[in-house]
């Protein structure tokens, strides 16, 4: 059932409290069970607040993607490995990550947002996430890969040839 | 925050959308994402439906996982302990529905093979094998796995010995069309002791020599099998002669007839066309809890015909 006048209260972990209709945390696995485990009567309104581990600014990327994708479809569709693609993020979230100030804030906000995701299971979310990241590592060198993922090498040359010539043999 | 800082469950995620070549190339940039693919089986899901281990035309030594083909052409002992260590390292503990062991056509490190494979779930194993070393090869692999469905497709007749020797499986079928063919024909104890072992035994052989009595006493032991059990094989028509005769069935029997033990449910004779193309005579019987169907049988025709014993 769905409650669109219901609206419930989300305190966030640095202590702000935002207020947002049951229409988009019915995306939410986390705060759907943790309305169900408060067992109120589902016509209160409001309801009490729900704590989220969850940072005001992040939740607030999360509430802007929760709005947008309001109407999309419940359970989300799960994908079998076969039918797994990353070239079908809808134009507006690619908007929605693209426009994060940064190249270094972009990828610590993606971070953010992925881990907000999957704290308040919603699905759609990290689906799209998963898909950004993986786009941003599609086709690239060792050392792209390295500058867009922050990492540094830390094998000896004989190590990474040693898994250079593993890889070789892996025809498709 | 990095990127192993992450939820686990988001990392595994990302492992199954990049593809393979992006996959092994995050190998390379450091040694916290080469441990992410090899405990992500480089980015594959847990299961596969089906994979294989074969020697491909151009004698490369192929394991194909999925969809992903992994090829070794070198032959040196050390490079084919590296490719395995390569193959252990990414795929340990990964399931398949069903594993075919192609051992034909050249060599495999037999080996290496079964230490990899102990680290695989794999339920139904399929074995091909085309000549003795190979079918001992397959041998030595189910014995590895005593708790498995055994599938064996063997494209020679091996020595009774090793013939014997197989585990029980959910069909044999022997092919005596290529290598190493044989002037004899499966002796009667042997092909006793296959029809007991097997829920399915299917051979192209020479046609069987087994008397009368034998046959009889097969499709006794088939009928009296608790489980599923199916033989195909190939006999000269006297013996089918004999023992259709000794229940009074002859070339005038009608469908429906009862004959003895034997009830006819359908028999339909050599039809001979114009252009001199004939369809084979088949009869069809019910013994007991077997049908039992003959296929190219003409009474008193010299020539073999195919027969099928099922007790389901």
């Amino acid at each position: 059932r769905i409650y669109p006048l219901m609206r419930v209260t989300l305190t966030t972990s640095d202590g702000a409290s935002v207020t947002v209709s049951r229409q988009l945390t019915k995306h939410s696995g986390f705060i759907e069970k943790a309305i169900t485990d408060m067992a109120v009567d589902d016509n209160a309104v409001p309801l009490s607040a729900v704590a989220v581990d969850v940072d005001d600014a992040t939740l607030k990327l999360v509430i802007e993607w929760l709005t947008e994708h309001r109407d999309d479809a419940l359970p989300y569709p799960e994908k079998t490995d076969e039918e797994r693609r990353a070239d079908d993020i809808p134009a507006w979230d690619q908007a929605f990550v693209q426009k994060w100030d940064t190249k270094e804030d972009q990828q610590q906000t993606l971070y953010a947002v992925i881990t907000a995701a999957d704290k308040l299971d919603i699905k759609g979310l990290l689906d799209m996430t998963c898909k950004t990241l993986a786009n941003k590592i599609n086709g690239k060198t060792v050392e792209e890969m390295r500058e867009i993922l922050q990492l540094e090498c830390d094998f000896t040359e004989e190590e990474l040839a040693e898994i250079r010539k593993e890889n070789a043999w892996c025809e498709n | 925050m990095d990127i192993f800082s992450l939820p686990d469950v988001f990392l595994r995620k990302v492992m199954r959308t990049v593809n393979i070549k992006d996959r092994l190339r995050l190998r390379l940039t450091c040694r916290a994402f080469e441990e992410l693919v090899a405990n992500t089986h480089a980015g594959f899901a847990g299961f596969f439906d089906s994979g294989h281990i074969r020697r491909n035309y151009v004698d490369q030594l192929e394991i194909v996982i999925g969809v992903t083909k992994f090829c070794f052409s070198e032959e040196s002992e050390d490079e084919f302990e590296q490719f395995f260590h390569m193959l252990n390292r990414l795929f340990s503990g990964v399931s398949f529905r069903e594993f075919e062991f192609i051992f034909k056509d050249g060599t495999f490190p037999i080996a290496l093979i079964r230490e990899f494979s102990q680290k695989l779930d794999i339920p139904e194993m399929h074995f091909l094998a085309d000549s003795q070393v190979q079918l001992e090869n397959s041998i030595h692999l189910m014995a590895d796995f005593p708790q498995n469905k055994f599938f064996v497709d063997l494209w020679f007749l091996p020595d009774y010995e090793s013939l014997l020797s197989i585990p029980k499986t959910e069909y044999l079928k022997i092919y005596e069309m290529t290598k190493e063919p044989t002037n004899q024909a499966i002796p009667a104890d042997a092909f006793m002791k296959l029809v007991d072992t097997h829920k399915l035994l299917y051979l192209v052989t020479k046609p069987l020599t087994i008397s009368s009595d034998d046959l009889m006493k097969a499709m006794q032991n088939i009928c009296a099998d608790p489980g599923k059990k199916c033989v195909e094989f190939r006999i000269k028509c006297s013996i089918i002669n004999s023992i259709v005769n000794g229940y009074g069935i002859t070339e005038t029997s009608r469908c429906g007839e009862q004959c003895g033990e034997f009830k006819i449910i359908s028999c339909a004779p050599r039809q001979t066309h114009e252009n001199g193309v004939f369809d084979p005579a088949r009869f069809h019987f019910r013994y007991g809890s077997c049908t039992i169907e003959i296929e190219d049988f003409v009474m008193n025709y010299p020539e073999a015909t195919k027969v099928k014993i099922r007790n389901y």
